[in-house]
């Protein structure tokens, strides 16, 4: 049963039939991983906070600086050169005391990942790099446990969510070269409002999934911020695949 | 025969294959995903994905920033 101030700060959400009290019950009861604290994890992390998904974990190293404060909603002027992850934790926390909110100061990486998905119901990939990417992605694979990811530079995104119990490719299958980007955030710019979108989006795809609507699993979803165009693409599995193909395949 | 690729629209002879089409438009596909007609082809398919009349080509290139 939900008291009388969750009635009141999750109203908006009991009014929806696509939520409801059903649905706002089983947001509270989910946990939700969300790697990388910047530019889509800001947006992602705030409003499942504040639609009262019950467990959030946050996981990143890095430190706040001037520059991240173009596109990272979470932090102020004030903040520079303090934790990403505590910040956003004090600053989530703040929004809605109601929830659980963890804070790992640390780099997602080979050696904690495994534990970090297992505890997890639905996890967010909001990191800045390639290599990272890829051990998410083999992680949940191993693990069983479904995956949205998304990425933006300049004025594009791309969000993928990815089910390894669905027959469709993985992110191995999607880059299977492991180059490093030419150009990254860093030297080739990123529209603010670009990387919100694909942060929200994230978070309206786990409130989708944690509230039992069906997500469009295996579709590379693109988006042009000049045209304002969403553009949708098929990823089907490649046999080969060292991460979801062959033997790993877990359905076919 | 007429193909499209991204935004441009280009002359091909019949017989091309995704690979030979995208040779010939010098695309760097290390850090890109192919899809022909809204599904992605892997790269181990290009080479037998043979080119029909009016076919889209959407090239996306590989981003990781956030
Ligand atoms: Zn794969």
């Amino acid at each position: 049963m939900l008291n009388n101030e969750q009635l009141l700060r999750y109203s908006s959400n009991l009014l929806m039939k696509e939520i409801g009290e059903v649905g706002q019950q089983r947001l509270l009861k989910s946990h939700v991983l969300i790697i990388g604290l910047g530019g889509l994890g800001c947006p992602a992390s705030q409003y499942l906070a504040s639609s009262g998904v019950g467990q959030i974990t946050l996981v990143d190293h890095d430190t706040i600086s001037l520059s991240n404060l173009q596109r990272q909603t979470l932090y102020s002027s004030d903040d520079i050169g303090l934790s990403k992850a505590r910040q956003a934790g004090h600053s989530l926390s703040q929004l809605n005391p109601d929830i659980r909110i963890t804070a790992l100061e640390e780099q997602a990486c080979e050696d904690n990942l495994d534990a970090l998905i297992k505890q997890a119901d639905l996890v967010l990939d909001c990191t800045d790099n390639r290599e990272t990417r890829y051990l998410i992605n083999h992680s949940c694979y191993r693990l069983n446990t479904p995956l949205v990811s998304a990425a933006a530079r300049g004025f594009n995104g791309q969000i993928i969510a990815l089910n390894p119990e669905h027959s469709h490719g993985c992110y191995q299958c999607l880059y299977p070269d492991n180059v490093n980007e030419p150009l990254n955030c860093s030297n080739a710019g990123i529209a603010g409002p670009v990387v919100g979108i694909m942060g929200a989006s994230q978070a309206l795809q786990a409130i989708n999934y944690f509230t039992g609507h069906e997500l469009n699993w295996g579709y590379l979803q693109t988006f042009n911020g000049l045209s304002q165009n969403w553009q949708q693409l098929s990823l089907p599995r490649t046999a080969s695949c060292p991460v979801c193909g062959g033997k790993n395949a877990r359905s076919s | 025969m007429r193909v499209q690729v991204n935004d441009k629209h280009f002359e091909i002879t019949e017989k091309t294959n995704l690979s030979q089409l995208l040779s010939a438009q010098n695309i760097d596909t290390s850090a890109v995903a192919v899809a022909m007609n809204g599904q992605i082809i892997h790269r181990e398919q290009w080479q037998q994905t043979e080119l029909k009349d009016n076919d889209t080509i959407t090239l996306v290139q590989a981003v990781a920033g956030g």
